[in-house]
């Protein structure tokens, strides 16, 4: 190909800042030592031998060729582990195996047909023939044609050449015309500012819509990789109404316009509608509407669905299981959703069921990803969190379409109750649950007074009602804002406990929604969480841990980098989060009020943006020189222990150049250790002037200062 | 794990500083292939490490039985790693410019014509950005590409063929406007 090079070029040059770094090697390390341990070693005249075995098999095979094309044919294209394979992959090899006769155990293969056997079992004699013929883990070493019919005997002479090459064309032929490769005709590919436009287009010239009035967040695109789509939705409710203009309308608007008993028109001017209004009468009234509309990755059209209560119950649950519970989009049986109207409830219910016929594609935790445990079913995902069962149901409750009231994987809704009056009070099942807590976990009684007790009560399916307490701790760690909390179930007739947990062993038991209603406080806290994942994301960060922004690949912190790492952080971050933050004056304001307040324990991405690092230049003292006159200011104008001083365990360095006029050189001697107590100064914070050496501030740093100031 | 000499070409070579080697030998080429198949830096070092820790558990069947290349076989592993990695990530949207400024900067200076051309390649369907991440940068024959994935050479064969179509015509349709 003539533009070998540049391929290679592009790639080289593009990844090339991509290296694996002593961290990767360390946590690699570490995982091999945790319980990684190697196979045992098959002695060489057993490896040998076995390598013999195959060569055997293989040359069994390749004298019958002509009988064996119709089964490569058919596993030509099986790829992925074996391991990750569902059990129908493998019937599906044996069968084939089977009529290619290939399968020395007729006897197991016969067994199959038993329909006593368990899956476990069926996939046990699968592997069992498989493994005969091809070994353990053959598919790290080949590929069944290349096992059945190798490369230096298909190349034997002119003719096998020739026949094998024809008969691959053919195969992959036939195998794209049934699994057409979706390559996007990429002439112009479209971009997503451009099929925003058309969506917008066809909203104004199908439904009047107006352009301008749209909000921006009334409008979503999601791309779906793998199915190669794009889904856009436009929704109106009534903060946003949308705007509704019957002269862009196609078709008549019947009912923008008031007509007599008779029918006829009594205004001759259409009458404006908002969105929402015109939705109103064209479907069932309801709080909101979403139009709905799939297109492929070239913007033509594959789908356009105006609302539907049911399809919206249903797409929100189905986006729920496929964002929480790891189902795969594409493995929905559409006939097992069911939505209907519970009459006890007064609530909208939509399920989703899962049985042994339709167990759920595999689905996996983090925690399993990580580890590279096997993939399982949904169907034993289930049966490890819940006990096994024969099927399971996941619920959503909703009171309009699209507010959920309560969801559980496999739950029933709880809701208040108004007029129950508990004989035990909140108080006292706060007290028993406290006791509990105690008792179960290194948590002191008097620890648990300090959280914020949180306590609801609900009713259960049943009738009967509980207390749900939650006592919660809130705290920044370096890293990030974050809530914590125990939790306990109280029965409000007897006031015994009926539950008592650590929140992080509670398995989402309970919903943001539940704590946020619980108490205004908390919600401002989830807020200012909600804002550093916002901040984080502003800059990119996706990973959820920050690890890349704040950690160097020394495994330092922030405040520990070099000059030169702090000046790239500042110059690729601290625009980012200025930017975020000019979008966001909500969130730019409760910082300057807590900053101007007197408060400390700010996001990190916040701390490390409030200032602009670089680097000295020539105009610049150094960095020892400006270090000395800072550390003899914190001695005389602060009249630090000079012991003490010189015995910071930290010196950390920033060059500031927020006032490019005016560059700073700033030290901050951290002093604190263990012993420190909170009366007592934690640290000296200097800056000077870089370019005159004069001393600009110069502070102890109190319990409490935030780190914007020592920075 | 005990400090078990393997077999083989390199006779002093304890399971250990093999891990060591080929992590110094070809930790970025597993990286950089889990980028290509990912679109995802974070991803990408966690599929890079999952590959690894897998090679580690089987480097004795490894010894035992393959008789291609030690980068081969890692490649294979790691790919397997992706794709069953990408099984999971349906519901996500990728935004690859995006995820390109995400990548540390580049240690080679980059034209804006080579970040177009890695866009498109980028772009491409994972079967054919894996043909090409093989072929084009790890420099692999056929026949390796085909113990890496797993398929017949032939179909290796037929679906470079395709991918290279789709990257002329994007280089062409380029070159034509700026003419």
């Amino acid at each position: 190909m003539k533009h070998d090079a540049d391929i290679q070029r592009a790639m080289a040059s593009n990844l090339s800042g991509l290296q694996v770094t002593n961290a990767h090697k360390a946590a690699i390390r570490e995982r091999t030592r945790e319980g990684e341990k190697m196979k045992r070693k098959l002695p060489v005249a057993i490896a040998f031998a076995l390598i013999l075995v195959l060569i055997s098999v293989t040359a069994l095979a390749v004298s019958n060729w002509e009988a064996i094309k119709e089964y490569l044919k058919t596993v030509r294209f099986l790829t992925y582990e074996v391991i990750e394979w569902e059990l129908e992959d493998k019937l599906e090899l044996v069968e084939a195996m089977h009529k290619a006769e290939l399968i020395e155990d007729e006897s197991a293969y016969n067994s199959l047909g038993n329909p006593d056997l368990s899956a476990e079992e069926k996939e046990k004699i699968c592997d069992t023939i498989i493994e005969a013929r091809y070994g353990k883990d053959w598919q790290y070493y080949g590929n069944i044609e290349d096992f059945e019919w190798p490369e230096e005997l298909r190349r034997q002479s002119e003719e096998t050449m020739r026949e094998y090459d024809m008969w691959s064309d053919q195969v992959n032929d036939a195998w794209d015309e049934v699994n057409p490769y979706k390559v996007v005709v990429r002439e112009g590919p479209i971009t997503e500012e451009e099929l925003m436009q058309l969506f917008l287009d066809k909203l104004e010239t199908e439904y009047g819509v107006e352009k301008e009035s749209i909000l921006p967040d009334q409008i979503a695109l999601k791309c779906f990789q793998e199915d190669e789509v794009y889904m856009l939705t436009y929704t109106v409710n009534q903060e946003n109404p949308g705007k509704y203009n019957p002269s862009l309308h196609t078709k008549p608007a019947y009912y923008s316009q008031p007509r007599n008993i008779g029918g006829d028109l009594t205004e001759d001017t259409p009458i404006p509608m908002t969105m929402l209004e015109r939705m109103a009468i064209l479907q069932e009234a309801t709080d909101s509407y979403t139009f709905m509309w799939v297109t492929d990755l070239s913007g033509n059209e594959q789908s356009f669905l105006p609302w539907s209560m049911e399809r919206e119950m249903i797409r929100n649950l189905s986006s729920r299981l496929t964002e929480i519970e790891n189902f795969e989009y594409g493995s929905f049986d559409p006939s097992l959703f069911k939505v209907w109207f519970d009459e006890e409830l007064q609530l909208w219910v939509a399920s989703y069921t899962i049985t042994e016929e339709n167990p759920g594609i595999a689905g996996r935790t983090m925690d399993e990803i990580s580890y590279g445990e096997p993939q399982i079913t949904m169907l034993e995902y289930m049966a490890r969190q819940e006990g096994k069962k024969e099927s399971y149901t996941f619920y959503c409750y909703y009171d309009s379409f699209d507010r959920i009231v309560f969801n559980e994987d496999v739950g029933k809704p709880r809701e208040k109750r108004a007029n129950y009056v508990p004989p035990v009070t909140s108080s006292q099942a706060e007290d028993a649950a406290r006791k509990a807590l105690d008792e179960k976990y290194p948590i002191t009684l008097a620890e648990l007074e300090e959280l914020r007790a949180s306590t609801t009560l609900y009713q259960e399916m049943d009738g009967s009602m509980e207390y749900y307490i939650e006592f919660i701790g809130y705290e920044y760690s370096e890293q990030l804002a974050r809530i914590w909390s125990y939790a306990a179930r109280v029965n409000p007739e007897t006031g015994e406990v009926l539950a008592a947990v650590k929140r992080d062993d509670w398995n989402q038991l309970t919903g943001r929604k539940l704590v946020a209603d619980a108490s205004p406080e908390m919600e401002k806290l989830l807020w200012a969480h909600d804002m550093q994942d916002a901040l984080r994301r502003a800059m990119g960060d996706d990973s959820g841990n920050g690890w890349h922004f704040n950690w160097n690949e020394k495994g330092e912190y922030f405040y520990h980098w070099s000059l030169e790492e702090k000046a790239a952080y500042s110059r690729k971050n601290k625009p980012l989060i200025d930017q975020f933050l000019l979008e966001n004056p909500e969130y730019a304001e409760m910082l300057q009020k807590r900053y101007d307040n007197g408060e400390s324990g700010f996001p990190v991405y916040y701390e490390t943006t409030r200032h602009a690092y670089g680097l000295p230049d020539e105009k610049s003292i150094s960095q020892e020189k400006a270090r000395e006159l800072g550390y003899q200011a914190i001695l005389d104008r602060l009249n630090a222990p000079k012991e003490k001083l010189d015995q910071a365990w930290a010196v950390n360095v920033y060059y500031d150049v927020t006032d490019p006029e005016k560059p700073l050189w700033k030290f901050f001697f951290n002093t604190t250790t263990d012993e420190t107590g909170p009366d007592e100064a934690w640290g000296y914070f200097v800056s000077i002037h870089a370019y005159s050496g004069k001393v600009e501030a110069c502070y102890e740093r109190w319990v409490g200062m935030p780190m914007i100031d020592l920075m | 794990m005990d400090n078990a000499v393997v077999p083989g070409v390199r006779q002093q070579e304890t399971a250990e500083e093999r891990l060591e080697r080929w992590m110094d030998q070809y930790g970025n080429a597993i990286l950089h292939a889990c980028f290509v198949c990912l679109s995802d830096v974070q991803l990408a070092e966690d599929a890079m490490q999952d590959a690894f820790v897998k090679a580690w558990r089987n480097m004795q069947s490894f010894e035992n039985r393959y008789e291609g290349s030690e980068k081969a076989w890692l490649l294979r592993i790691a790919i397997n790693t992706c794709n069953d990695y990408r099984r999971g990530m349906w519901f996500r949207r990728i935004d690859l410019p995006g995820e390109l400024d995400k990548l540390p900067p580049a240690l080679i200076s980059v034209s804006p014509k080579e970040r177009d051309l890695f866009l498109d390649i980028m772009a491409l369907p994972g079967k054919f950005k894996q043909v090409i991440l093989l072929r084009y940068y790890q420099n692999l024959t056929l026949q390796e590409m085909s113990e890496v994935l797993g398929i017949a050479p032939s179909t290796i064969h037929h679906r470079l063929k395709k991918a290279e179509e789709i990257i002329r015509r994007e280089l062409e349709g380029r070159d034509n406007v700026e003419a």
